[in-house]
């Protein structure tokens, strides 16, 4: 087991940089996701880390070891791929002993692995298969086993269940998060889906175009998000943010609404800003407690909550706000509307950088 | 597709049958006519239904040769035999030679990678027929007239093999490639464990075309050997066709016709059940 600290890393392409200097510490034990959209650059960092991509500036190290330089087998890590990666020609059995034969271990110690984790996947009764006569959770789960087997200080995961199915990939991500229990073995896990991202992180690493923009607990990030990309990429229905401006007595002005903050902000009144609200932390109320009134457009009834598409003073300001149970309201109906000061996000309307 | 058109499946019928036909009748021919002697095969009827000459037929020409019309050529069995380490070695050589060419070609960064895959493919271009004056003067040169290295070795390397292992090369996941690096695979461990096996259905279907192409090899053996031991069934053929005074003995060529297409027709069947199972099996 060990930690694992990436210092500065950059990766460039020939001319073309794609990662622009990344910082993290990862503690042993932890199970960090590196959560963005595609193309953000996570697959990149992640093989960076694995050894398989060189990088171009900065330093990794493994429990405390530069490993730069150093091949994949000699990192002391595994990796689970997206598309499983598994030897087709092999059974499963050999599937997961092939990495530890070709390290010299001993036939008993091999097979007491691979028993062993078979038993931990339920893959008992499978080693004899090939790949192509598994499904594929089973496939996923022996290149799970392949990993677990060689007892590496690392597991790296790219998107590991992106081929399966809705169910599947619940029940996977469920085991994979117990795994880590058992095991407590040091996790870097990949993924654009954000609620994979939430259930499994420790700590989570958001990624845009080659840029850590957050990195924090899934709380973290969920409450006090650090820029509005990260505002906007976590949660669902995306968080709404509003043009607004800075008032004079710690008040924020959005749509001709004035809303109180919790926290005043430096900055002289008049200065623009973004505001953001998420659509859950919007609550309906009566005549006396309301801030605003949504003139409702569209109503979308998911059963346990309705999400109500409309604006708040006038074209432009559109907002969607999610309420428990089922609502009666229509479009062109109003609804008044409260927030609480501790839920308005504030972000500097040119930067995105939270305030 | 589910029709039900009699008049279409007997008419796909008869022109599936009809082609077996064109195709099997001089096969069919050869046979009877390596069961005759020679004088009912220069009579006018050409035979038609199988002779009792066969065994003696097939006995004097795999043991003895085809005779005092034979122009000098050995015995069947011999020229079968040289026939049969010709097609192997060159099959063998050009499938080891090409699969490591290929895979150094794939998974290799080295100066001028691509101007090396460039000349090994515009050779492609270039039949054994164009190079075969200097590649004649080559072997001479060494020393290899008469030799089993002679026939060999110039036909080995193959462009069209490289090319087709590269191209099943770039099929294989990278994904692949890289768990293997971090199980800690070497290249010649990648190539021996994973790319090897992987590539049976290739080398199966190359086994096939190239042990043919071998054994079909006409002008090159019939150019360096002068040396009657080391004859090829096919070059073999055409030479007893072609005796100056003696009438051709027919049974004799149709019989040596006849056995110098069992060894391909082996190799055909026997690898046709590999090479299904190969696709069967390395398929995802
Ligand atoms: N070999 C390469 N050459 C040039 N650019 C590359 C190469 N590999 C990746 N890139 C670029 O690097 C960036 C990051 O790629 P990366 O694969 O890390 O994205 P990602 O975050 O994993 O996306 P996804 O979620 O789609 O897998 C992309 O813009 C991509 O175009
Ligand atoms: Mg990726």
């Amino acid at each position: 087991m060990a930690g694992v600290s990436i210092r500065s890393v950059k990766k460039s392409y020939g001319e073309i940089e794609v990662i622009h200097g990344i910082d993290c510490e990862i503690a042993d034990g932890e199970f960090i996701v590196i959560l963005g959209p595609s193309g953000c650059g996570k697959s990149t960092l992640l093989r960076m880390i694995a050894g398989l991509e060189e990088i171009t500036a900065g330093e990794i190290a493994i429990d405390g070891r530069v490993v730069n330089d150093l091949e994949p087998k000699d990192r002391d890590i595994a990796m689970v791929f997206q598309n499983y990666a598994l030897y087709p020609h092999m059974t499963v059995y050999d599937n997961m002993a092939y990495g530890l034969r070709i390290r010299g271990m001993s036939k008993a110690e091999i097979d007491m692995r691979v028993k062993k984790a078979a038993a931990i996947l339920e893959l008992d009764g499978l080693l004899a298969r090939k790949p192509r006569q598994l499904s594929g959770g089973q496939r996923q789960r022996v290149a799970m086993g392949r990993a677990l087997v060689r007892e590496p200080s690392v597991f790296l995961f790219d998107e590991p269940l992106s081929n399966l199915d809705a169910k599947l990939r619940v029940q996977m991500r469920i085991e994979i998060r117990r795994l880590h229990q058992t095991l407590k073995t040091t996790s870097i896990y990949v993924t654009h889906d954000q609620v994979e991202a939430m259930t499994l992180a420790d700590r989570l690493i958001v990624m845009n175009a080659g840029r850590a923009e957050q990195i924090g607990s899934p709380m973290e990030v969920y409450a006090r998000p650090a820029t509005t990309f990260v505002a906007g990429f976590i949660g669902s229905p995306a968080m709404n943010m509003l043009p607004g401006r800075l008032g004079d007595d710690g008040t924020v002005e959005v749509a001709g609404v004035r809303l109180p903050v919790a926290a005043p902000v430096a900055g002289t009144a008049g200065r623009p800003v973004t505001v953001g609200m998420r659509p859950e932390h919007i609550a309906r109320a009566d005549q006396g407690t309301r801030t605003f009134d949504l003139h409702v457009d569209v109503v979308e009834t998911l059963g346990a909550d309705t999400l109500v598409h409309g604006r708040i003073g006038g074209a432009g300001n559109e907002l969607i706000v999610r309420l428990p149970g089922s609502v009666t309201t229509g479009p062109g109906d109003v609804v008044p509307l409260a927030v609480a000061p501790q839920n308005l996000h504030l972000f500097d309307a040119e930067t995105g950088a939270r305030l | 597709m589910i029709e039900n058109r009699p008049w279409l499946t007997f008419l796909s019928h008869a022109i599936v049958l009809l082609g077996i036909v064109v195709v099997a009748f001089p096969v069919y021919i050869t046979f009877v006519a390596s069961t005759h002697d020679q004088v009912t095969l220069l009579q006018a009827p050409i035979p038609m239904l199988p002779g009792d000459h066969m065994v003696e037929n097939y006995r004097q020409v795999l043991f003895e040769g085809v005779g005092a019309a034979s122009a000098g050529a050995p015995p069947v069995l011999l020229m079968m035999f040289n026939s049969l380490i010709m097609a192997v070695v060159i099959a063998v050589g050009k499938i080891a030679i090409s699969i490591i060419a290929a895979y150094a070609i794939v998974y290799f960064r080295f100066p001028l990678r691509m101007t090396f895959f460039w000349m090994i493919f515009i050779t492609l271009m270039l039949p054994v027929e164009v190079r075969i004056l200097p590649t004649y003067e080559v072997v001479a040169n060494l020393g290899m007239l008469n030799s089993y290295a002679g026939l060999t070795i110039p036909l080995i390397a193959s462009a069209t093999a490289t090319f087709l292992f590269r191209q099943f090369f770039l099929t294989v996941p990278d994904e692949l490639t890289e768990a293997a690096r971090i199980d800690g695979a070497g290249p010649l461990r990648f190539f021996w464990d994973v790319l090897l096996p992987l590539s049976r259905t290739s080398i199966a279907a190359l086994f096939v075309i190239q042990f043919i192409y071998g054994w079909n090899q006409y002008l090159w053996p019939l150019l360096i050997t002068t040396d009657e031991s080391y004859y090829t069934v096919v070059m073999a053929i055409s030479r007893m066709m072609n005796v100056v005074d003696a009438a051709a003995s027919w049974n004799l060529v149709m019989t040596c016709t006849l056995l110098a297409m069992i060894p391909p027709v082996i190799v055909v069947v026997l690898m046709q059940h590999w090479f299904v199972k190969g696709l069967v099996e390395t398929e995802k």
